[in-house]
């Protein structure tokens, strides 16, 4: 690692992309619409600002745009990090654990995350549902406010998928590693 | 009461067994909500939680400040800012140790992490310090402890927190925090002092630059300097706010990456991967302790906590040792961002009861977090080290921390004594 | 008698006009009214983000929930008709016209699923108000590009077709895009403007004769949760409910209202109304707001002329 042009945050946090073809599609055209979603947030601020100084016209449509990239964004990067492995665990025990106890360990972690995420998509999809039913809109652009909430849907299933494949890649990889 | 403390318990028991922080404190949450409440609006709770949080518009500063900071370091700002410190006043005696501190202030003024702080300068600054013979413990030391000026010089993810939890000026307490970081990177600059007075062997010179050199290198980092005049100064004066601040940064950052650090497609589209999954990450956490936060809200324990202090009859400010000490001891052994969600919702209100300022209270935790991350025996930055260097055993680096938990500890004691230092810039912007 | 404890969520802060001069007052008489039999209890802090009121109470996250059915634009539309322009000044009348109409037309529209409504009420009728750099606002002319900070719901769409900019920020961030001039005045109520600390950043304030916009508020029960009443308990608090807490609501702000006027008055505020040109000019631009309001009102089968008559002469009857 040099450390002078590559970024060391930028290498060591991504992580291992998933081995399954279709997840590792999913996984970058989610991380392509999350980076393009955060480019467009950001020159987005730049020119509400700027037009308000220097055109006396801001956007208007500036701030809830913002709260609509800012969930989007998430709701596209969880995925990935699910996948990954990169939720933060404050590293106490988890080396105590070794061989067939720390398959099984992972094993029950990965499967209540799982659960975790379904539930909350099952959740999350009544909240999107009711948004429609109300037909709730962003106040200036009058965007419908259930697109996003039904992306988050999607978003927390696929998480949900992907942690469970992350758990199978290891225990791939384990009893690979074995014979 | 009781139900809280099982709550924490079963919480630890799931932290210990390795579950992720957003999941563990999700699950507790939930099923403490769903005990006490019931078993549909905890379900419905938690998906109000995920929606509300994830659309916010102040939240939004997060992913924007971690976009600047890693553009700054694709475009080797960074190293830029690590050898013109490097030029300045590498020839003395723990001259490179002196370097990476200021190095580390500087990129602190970027980034909004310290561990983001700490990975970089670990990165440029380990190497040459070793090249030059210096002891592994004040290396990594002063690299460890170089870091947390990340969350305290703003910008800063944990203020961001802080001020979203708990509605008070982002800012604002931006503004607060740039007095006592600029007092961290002195007393961090003592610390290293006093350590090469008492061996010297520690620390040894460099070559000294001629000045020529030295001008060449000072003049590769004005591109810093002026992006967080800018950004801070912008805020200081009233032109934007600080999510507009954010968006002005990454932007700034942006043409600067473009310009210097030809900046390709592919390298562009991975620096924004990783800053939207960073804050995914961050947001995943947050949501958890949100969710923990409103079991923790039903089950009376705010009211009790606080009849429970109120019961022992301290001074106000015999309540703020008692919580500094505690926080003190939860850092020791705790995720610092787990600690803050986990704690504020239950002493905030307890603290603005007995008449505090929230943003001096914002300023204190923060410090508070900075000493729980080099604090052994689990301090993040202080892991960051050791990845880097994997040759040097915990022992030796848990050694070289001493002296600068100590100049932490005093600086903490000022600022608690002296509440201006927090206070005298964001006073100065209402008027 | 067994007691009944409902859990009101808390989301506004500590000594708010609407917590300490409203809900904790009405609490106070559906206590007093069943005896002792239902008690209020507020939380801790807020179980759920403003916006998010509303189905708290739907999924009984809380038993009891207030909030402003203008953080949730195009969900809530019937009671809109308090917010329009011109359809009266103070929150009594508002408030009270507001709940008579509501009973008359809106309610077999349905709008207000997944809970018991136990009332709407309106704020008083906003006014322009700027600081030193803008100067007061008094014909339509120097409304044009000015910056306003707006809350939510149909306030936005009044400074847009006044020609003005919405700058929308939340609340608690009005003082500092007043004092740093990213905002050149606001439209508020006078209640609001201590409460933000404003007084000193205002120093004109335009008031638009006939009324110039409101918010409605509403309260609402979960239905699970108010079945756990004794029915007639219900009865019991439905009586302090509806119009009795319009009226309440109303009286509470317009007190407030005078209040704060006082102090904005103490701090430096210049009064001013708007003279008859401006008035037409504010009249002419706003009217496709009533006219969209009726057609709104039409595919949700109310009568929407019907119900502006009868809504005005209400408040007509209560000058
Ligand atoms: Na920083
Ligand atoms: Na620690």
């Amino acid at each position: 690692m040099t450390g002078t042009s590559e970024n060391v945050v930028v290498e060591d946090d991504h992580g291992r992309p998933p081995e399954n073809p279709v997840l590792r599609l999913a996984d970058a055209a989610c991380m392509v619409g999350a980076g393009a979603v955060l480019l467009a947030m950001m020159l987005m601020t730049f020119i509400d600002v700027a037009g308000r100084y220097f055109f006396k016209a801001p956007l208007g449509f500036a701030y809830e745009m913002t709260q609509v990239a800012m969930a989007t964004v998430v709701f596209l990067a969880l995925p990935s990090v699910s996948v990954r492995g990169l939720h933060v665990t404050t590293g106490l025990f988890e080396n105590s654990f070794r061989g067939i106890g720390r398959v099984l360990r992972d094993g029950v972690i990965a499967l209540a995350m799982a659960v975790c995420c379904f539930y909350i998509t099952v959740r999350l999809a009544r909240l999107a549902g009711r948004f429609d039913s109300f037909g709730e809109v962003t106040s200036v652009l009058r965007f419908p406010v259930g697109y996003v909430a039904w992306l988050g849907v999607g978003a927390f299933a696929l998480s949900g998928v992907m942690i469970l494949a992350a758990f199978i890649a290891e225990v791939r990889r384990e009893t690979g590693a074995k014979t | 009461m009781t139900a809280t403390l099982t709550g924490f318990g079963a919480l630890f028991a799931l932290l210990f067994a390795g579950m992720p922080l957003a999941f563990a404190m999700a699950i507790i949450g939930f099923v403490g909500f769903a005990l006490t409440v019931g078993f549909n609006p905890a379900g419905a709770m938690s998906a109000q939680i995920v929606w509300d949080n994830l659309s916010s518009y102040s939240l939004s500063v997060l992913p924007l400040f971690v976009l600047m900071g890693n553009l700054i370091n694709h475009a080797g700002l960074s190293a830029d800012l690590y050898n013109a410190s490097n030029a300045l006043i590498g020839h003395r005696k723990g001259g490179l140790a002196m370097a990476t501190i200021l190095a580390s202030g500087g990129f602190a003024a970027v980034s909004g992490s310290s561990l983001a702080t700490a990975a970089t300068m670990s990165s440029i600054a380990l190497p040459s310090m070793r090249r030059y013979r210096y002891h592994d413990s004040l290396s990594s030391a002063t690299v460890a402890a170089g870091g947390t000026l990340g969350i305290l010089i703003p910008p800063s993810v944990i203020m961001v927190i802080y001020g979203t939890m708990t509605e008070t000026s982002i800012a604002k307490l931006f503004m607060a925090g740039i007095i006592p970081g600029i007092l961290g990177v002195l007393f961090y600059l003592a610390a290293v002092r006093y350590v090469v007075w008492r061996r010297p062997e520690a620390g040894p010179a460099a070559e000294r630059m001629p000045w020529a050199e030295r001008l060449q290198h000072l003049r590769q980092v004005w591109a810093i300097a002026l992006l967080f005049l800018i950004v801070m100064g912008g805020i200081y004066i009233g032109m934007f706010t600080a999510t507009e601040a954010a968006g002005i940064g990454a932007t700034g950052a942006f043409v600067i990456a473009l310009f210097k650090g030809g900046l390709s497609v592919r390298v562009l589209f991975k620096i924004l991967a990783n800053t939207a999954r960073t804050t995914a990450m961050l947001m995943a956490v947050l949501l958890g302790a949100l969710i923990f936060a409103n079991f923790i809200n039903v089950s009376g324990m705010p009211s009790a906590v606080v009849k429970a202090i109120n019961g022992l009859e301290l001074s106000p400010y015999g309540v703020i040792f008692a919580l500094i000490a505690f926080y003190i001891v939860l850092g020791s052994v705790f995720d610092e961002l787990a600690m803050i969600l986990l704690t504020i919702p239950l002493f905030f209100p307890l603290v603005m009861g007995l008449g505090f300022d929230p943003i001096w209270f914002g300023i204190v935790i923060v410090m508070v977090v900075e000493i729980g991350l080099i604090c052994p025996p689990i301090g993040m930055n202080l892991f960051i080290i050791r990845a880097t260097l994997r040759d040097v055993p915990l022992t030796t680096i848990f050694r070289g921390i001493v002296p600068f938990v100590i100049v932490d500890v005093l600086r903490l004691a000022l600022i608690v004594f002296v509440p201006w230092l927090v206070l005298a810039l964001p006073s100065q912007m209402t008027h | 008698d067994a007691q009944t404890t409902l859990r009101m969520n808390n989301w506004l802060p500590p000594g708010h006009l609407q917590l300490n001069n409203i809900i904790l007052p009405w609490a106070a008489e559906v206590e007093k009214i069943t005896e002792g039999r239902v008690k209020i209890e507020l939380t801790d802090a807020s179980l759920g983000a403003p916006p998010r009121q509303y189905d708290l109470a739907v999924d009984g996250i809380a038993d009891l929930t207030v909030g402003v059915l203008g953080y949730t634009p195009g969900r809530f539309n019937l009671a809109g008709i308090a917010e329009l322009p011109f359809v009266g000044e103070t929150a009594e009348e508002l408030s009270v016209a507001l709940w008579r109409t509501h009973k008359e037309f809106f309610e077999k529209a349905d709008e207000y699923q997944g809970v018991v409504l136990l009332g709407i009420y309106a704020n008083g009728t906003g006014h322009i108000m700027t600081g030193e750099a803008a100067g007061p606002i008094t014909d339509i002319d120097k409304y044009q590009g000015k910056k306003f900070r707006v809350g939510g719901g149909l306030v936005q769409q009044v400074n847009t077709l006044l020609g003005g900019v919405n700058i929308a920020v939340p609340a608690g961030e009005t003082y500092e895009v007043l004092s740093q001039g990213i905002a050149d005045g606001t439209l508020l109520p006078y209640e609001a403007v201590p409460s933000f600390k404003l007084e000193p950043l205002i120093k004109h304030s335009v008031k638009v004769p006939g009324g110039f916009y409101s918010s409605v508020w509403f309260v609402a029960a979960n239905p699970d949760a108010f079945a756990r009443l004794s029915p007639e308990d219900q009865e019991k608090v439905m009586s302090v409910s509806g119009e009795h807490l319009a009226r309440l609501a109303g009286e509470a702000q317009d007190k407030a209202d005078l209040e704060s006027k006082a102090k904005m008055e103490a701090a430096g505020t210049q009064f001013l109304e708007a003279d008859d040109a401006f008035v037409a000019a504010i009249k002419e631009r706003l009217a496709s707001m009533e006219e969209s309001w009726v057609e709104t009102a039409g595919k949700l089968s109310v009568d929407g002329k019907a119900a502006l008559e009868f809504f005005r002469a209400q408040v007509a009857e209560m000058k």
